[in-house]
């Protein structure tokens, strides 16, 4: 049970719900299952709010929370995923699909969620990180315990192999 | 002209991602976040305020656990000495002092030795209740009167007179009572 000081510390917590929502988006690829990720992301951070030290590094803490949770859903739906990779990415865009919207967005769309996907681990929470999450590299590097150069490094990597990805997959959709 | 080329994929993947947030943002903003997740914390809480001896029975039962089992190892690891005053030999002579077993003979090799406790003074008491059984057995068995030493009193010359008169009177009462029944 939080204390008063602690339970202030989760409100201020509360301030940073849509970067959480963002970063859990960027690795779930669904709007609903980012939301469920967001909500143990703050309960976990409810329970665990006493171990913050410094109280100006919250947002930092939570996203790396974030990334923590998001990381441990992911290892857990791996194999199912593996199984139905294709059927969970079309759900879930058409789940999110507004009449207004052009197709062409949707799969340019589903093709970037697969190259995300498919990224390494490592690359992949850099790239979420930073273009969901906009963390600068200073914070990114922080909240991962790499070097900024690394940090970099990684990233550039990460859009190059997405980039690649999305055109291959997009290509390879107009020629099929 | 090739890092153009990444610079507009880039700005291309910047603008998808852009799209993506904004959308699902939309849908957020739309629920409640704040209330479902007081409204999760608020469950959760509820499991896991217990009452305070529930809360404590487990850790009380397994630190007094702990306690017995490291008092059973320092119990079970202590070197075994001899206790003051002789140990078993001490035992021996406050259970002998005892009315009915001071006047029995322990024989060393009454008991089998597999079937004997090894520690002294557990020996001693397993003997002396042992053969207090035999004998009462045997007593039994045969009615016969205990043998051993018995303590007399000493008399004086009267009382031994007053003894032998009170006797003689009855022998003759009863002799008398004897003759009487046969001639009848």
């Amino acid at each position: 049970m939080p204390t008063e000081e602690e339970g202030k510390l989760f409100e201020d917590m509360m301030a940073f719900k849509e970067d959480v929502f963002l970063v859990c988006l960027g690795f779930s690829r669904d709007p609903s299952d980012a939301e469920d990720l967001t909500q143990d992301v703050y309960l976990r951070a409810y329970r665990n709010v006493g171990r913050i030290h410094t109280p100006y590094a919250v947002k930092e803490w939570l996203l790396r929370v974030a990334r923590n949770t998001c990381l441990d859903h992911q290892k857990k739906k791996r194999i199912v995923r593996m199984f139905h990779e294709r059927t969970s990415v079309s759900a879930s865009l058409s789940g999110m699909e507004a009449p207004s919207d052009p197709a062409e967005t949707n799969e340019r769309l589903k093709a970037l969620k697969q190259a995300i996907c498919r990224l390494p681990k490592k690359l992949r929470e850099v790239f979420v990180l930073r273009l969901y999450g906009d963390i600068s590299y200073q914070e990114l590097a922080r909240t991962l315990g790499i070097k900024e150069g690394t940090v970099m490094s990684r990233l550039n990597r990460a859009r190059k192999a997405v980039a690649d990805s999305v055109k291959e997959e997009l290509d390879g959709r107009k020629t099929g | 002209m090739g890092e153009k080329q990444d610079d507009r994929a880039f700005e291309d993947i910047a603008g998808l991602i852009r799209e993506d947030k904004e959308r699902a943002l939309e849908r957020f903003r739309k629920g409640d976040f704040d209330q479902k997740i007081r409204a999760r914390i608020a469950a959760v809480s509820d499991g896991e305020r217990r009452p305070l001896v529930r809360r404590l029975l487990v850790p009380v039962s397994v630190v007094l656990l702990f306690m017995v089992a490291a008092g059973a190892l320092l119990l079970l690891s202590r070197r075994r000495t001899t206790a003051p005053l002789g140990g078993p030999g001490r035992m021996m002579t406050v259970l002998g002092g005892l009315p009915g077993i001071s006047e029995l003979a322990l024989p060393k090799e009454a008991i089998p030795p597999a079937t004997m406790p090894t520690s002294g003074a557990a020996r001693t008491v397993w003997t002396v209740l042992t053969l207090a059984i035999e004998q009462k057995e045997a007593e039994e068995k045969k009615s016969v009167v205990p043998t051993g030493p018995i303590k007399v009193p000493r008399l004086s010359l009267e009382k031994k007179m007053e003894i032998l008169f009170k006797d003689k009177v009855i022998e003759r009462v009863l002799v008398s009572i004897l003759r009487k029944s046969e001639e009848v």
